[in-house]
């Protein structure tokens, strides 16, 4: 077996309309993954003597174990789980191998980019030097207040850089859900693979896909960073 | 439905477990191949050679775009047709080169990002005072450079093997029998049933595995910075 530019040039067209879905994907995925991380930071920098070590577990859990594995057991649970819970909300019966498993995908990433993300808020957190804090509260703010205006800004303005980074790594872990049938651009090449019963072209494409849709967003990240620079200056 | 069997999951954790010698094998095998081609990387962009320096720029960007299953099929798939088309007979390679070449292709790049900073961390002076003492090349760079250089690239490094041994967990698609592989078989054989327990199996082996890994960079972190008289830390 050669190899056939056409079928790589057709494999190309079809895995394109993937890719708005997996960008999305990916940043609805790891846009949650940070409000919950960021709750979880706060909450595990408050030391709760219960809350704070079963936190502290299942981050060294997700954070270990391969995307993969966790993938197959949310596969043969969450679905288990989400059935009773779209029974009462349709109203109707839905049985665990009806619940789609866009649903299995989209909770297990939340979660699993939650976990990362808190720990990236927590080292982030934990930078701003305590005297801080204290110089907010010595000036009269209520500890709510010297976290809200003094101590979030400074983590926010260390964390948000390192987020184009995680969202170039969220976007390619979704490639591990073609296990589970969610189609996203490496599940298309997958599909197209099996379509024409040919393995050499696809993915080629698809190794295109990534490699341009990866420079567009980061030729665009630093086209972005570089004009809020210039806004944070002349501000 | 939903359903966990303990004496199942005690029975096939061992029969599992067996299956870490060869997960060991594949990822050092294929660290180790990564860190001497990192090495190369390094080298090539520290002495910015010409054509080179550049092709190591758009491998980076390249690798650095793809999921690690793409990299592997890539290699599984596609290469060879190439290879065959060369006239080469790649049938009777051993699955594992497939993994190796696609964690070389993978990572090399990026250990070379790692092991460049620490190289230029290195103060200037000592090279010029292992030159002015008369070490050859050779010394300078691995008696003189290299051990001050583990302080700043071992836990990075350490962390790039964490994340071969979570990648090469992949291997199992192209059909290896690591841990995945095994439990898969497992599930097989049970006829699609205890697939919960198997895979709880897997998940604890690699936690304890990455935990181990993860304690062993922290304590090279602590123990080598400050260790060297002089050192770079």
């Amino acid at each position: 077996m050669t190899f056939d530019i056409h079928v790589m040039a057709s494999a190309f067209l079809y895995i394109l309309p993937a890719v708005p879905r997996t960008v999305l994907l990916a940043a609805f995925v790891l846009g949650a993954g940070i409000v919950l991380g960021a709750g979880i930071a706060v909450l595990r920098i408050g030391r709760h003597r219960i809350l704070n070590p079963v936190l502290a577990v299942w981050v060294s859990f997700t954070r270990a174990v391969p995307a993969i594995v966790q993938i197959f057991i949310a596969y043969y649970t969450v679905p288990f789980l989400l059935a009773p819970v779209l029974s009462a909300a349709a109203g109707a019966e839905v049985k665990p191998f009806d619940v789609s498993p866009y649903w299995t995908g989209c909770l297990l990433f939340i979660l699993y980019h939650a976990a990362y993300q808190s720990e990236n808020i927590r080292g982030a957190l934990l930078s701003v030097p305590k005297g801080q804090y204290e110089a907010a509260m010595s000036i009269g703010m209520t500890p709510g207040q010297a976290r809200l205006h003094i101590v979030f800004p400074q983590a926010l303005s260390v964390v948000l850089p390192t987020f184009f980074t995680y969202y170039l790594h969220a976007l390619k872990a979704l490639a591990l859900l073609f296990t589970i049938r969610v189609v996203d651009i490496f599940s298309a090449a997958d599909i197209y693979a099996a379509l024409v019963s040919r393995r050499t072209e696809p993915y080629a494409a698809d190794a295109l896909v990534y490699w341009m849709l990866c420079l567009i967003l980061t030729a665009g990240y630093h086209r972005l960073e570089a004009s809020l620079t210039r806004r944070g200056r002349a501000g | 439905m939903l359903s966990f069997d303990p004496s199942y999951f005690l029975a096939v954790f061992p029969q599992i477990a067996a299956a870490l010698p060869f997960t060991f094998y594949v990822v050092a095998a294929a660290a180790a191949m990564s860190l001497l081609a990192g090495a190369a990387v390094a080298a090539v962009r520290i002495a910015r050679v010409p054509v080179l320096y550049a092709l190591c720029e758009v491998w980076l960007s390249f690798v650095r775009s793809m999921p690690f299953v793409l990299l592997l099929f890539l290699m599984y798939f596609t290469v060879p047709a190439f290879l065959r088309a060369a006239g080469l007979d790649t049938s009777r390679l051993p699955k594992e080169v497939y993994v190796f070449a696609a964690v070389v292709f993978g990572f090399a790049p990026v250990i070379g990002e790692v092991i460049r900073p620490a190289y230029l961390s290195v103060d200037r002076g000592q090279h010029d005072a292992a030159r002015a003492f008369g070490f050859s090349d050779f010394d300078r760079i691995f008696r003189i450079i290299v051990p001050q250089m583990i302080p700043v690239a071992a836990p990075p490094l350490m962390n790039q093997v964490i994340e071969i041994v979570k990648d090469t967990s992949l291997m199992y698609l192209i059909g290896l029998m690591d841990l995945m592989g095994r439990a898969n078989l497992l599930i097989h054989v049970n006829m699609g049933r205890g697939k919960l327990e198997n895979y709880a199996a897997v998940a604890l082996l690699y936690w304890v595995l990455v935990a181990v890994l993860e304690a062993a960079a922290q304590y090279l972190s602590r123990r080598s910075s400050g260790g060297f008289p002089g050192g770079a830390s």
